[in-house]
């Protein structure tokens, strides 16, 4: 009885941990990107490099606070708070959490680009991300 | 046994210090902070102490995250509940924030210039904005401002203002 319900806690904990990996998160998003369009052919690293460094007609792009190398430390634009590198290479701990990963999405999106990016923008950018050397 | 003539001034003088702010001095320089608050809310800037503005501001900041000082800083809704709750239970008495425009200065109330007032012109240039606390309050990210904990740039810290 007892190691049921240690098992059971722990389960619960582990669940609402949500801890994924990279690539199933790559997968996860591109289920979604071939949901929203028939016609998607995968994701593609240089798109998400491009993506990353682009303004996107705003003042703000993804390397004014994480830096032209998400394999470098980063730094808030406006804070001046340091950011610990965006590239898995060099952060074990980046795209493992679905909770954060959706967060900061939502948030960074709208502060660069004013709207929500798309699945494929997304995959393409952890795309990009996983290509980086630490 | 104090002639009854003493005992009333001095209950009286006793209740006015410990109402007073200033009543527990370290106390009231070293706040417990909510770690899911210290988390959440200290992941751009330090977490700041909600006694820095009061209930109604704090209120005002929680509706407004999606457009909070000019970044999205957006938070589930069971998050921004139990955030709010928490601010608005330990939020500040004495400060009135001004406002400019929709957003509640914490640096700007007459409570916040008085006790910097004597922080040196040399050390607010290094700084820049009066709400990088942790620039000079070293142990800020533990919620501790006590005098001792304090130390000046000498350099500019660079990044805007």
């Amino acid at each position: 009885m007892y190691n049921f319900l240690v098992s059971f806690l722990l389960l619960i904990a582990s669940g609402s941990a949500a801890a994924a990996t990279p690539s199933e998160l790559q997968a996860s998003l591109a289920a979604q990107a071939k949901a929203a369009n028939p016609g998607f052919t995968g994701f593609d690293a240089a798109r998400g490099r491009t993506f990353f460094a682009d303004s996107h007609g705003g003042d703000w792009r993804c390397s004014t606070c994480h830096t032209a190398n998400p394999a470098n430390v980063g730094k808030h634009e406006v804070t001046g708070k340091l950011i610990k590198p965006l590239a898995p290479a060099a952060n074990a701990e980046r795209f493992t959490r679905p909770d954060k990963v959706e967060k900061w999405f939502k948030r960074n999106c709208n502060d660069v680009l004013k709207r929500n990016c798309t699945a494929q923008e997304k995959g393409d950018l952890l795309t990009y991300l996983l290509s980086v050397q630490g | 046994m104090p002639r009854p003539t003493f005992i009333f001034p001095a209950l009286a003088a006793g209740a006015t210090l410990l109402m007073s702010p200033f009543a527990h001095a370290d106390n009231a320089e070293r706040f417990t902070l909510d770690e899911t608050y210290r988390q959440e809310c200290g992941e751009c800037h330090v977490a700041y102490p909600p006694a820095l503005l009061p209930a109604p501001a704090w209120r005002q900041v929680m509706r407004q995250l999606d457009r909070h000082y000019g970044v999205d800083a957006s938070l589930d809704s069971a998050m921004v509940s139990h955030l709010t709750k928490w601010l608005e239970t330990n939020a500040g008495t004495n400060a009135r924030p001004a406002s400019t425009g929709d957003a509640p200065r914490m640096t700007q109330t007459p409570w916040f210039r008085h006790e910097h007032e004597e922080a040196p012109q040399a050390a607010r240039r290094n700084v820049g904005s009066m709400a990088r606390c942790e620039a000079c309050h070293r142990s800020a990210a533990e919620g501790d401002y006590s005098e001792n904990t304090i130390r000046f740039p000498s350099r500019p810290l660079g990044g805007q203002p």
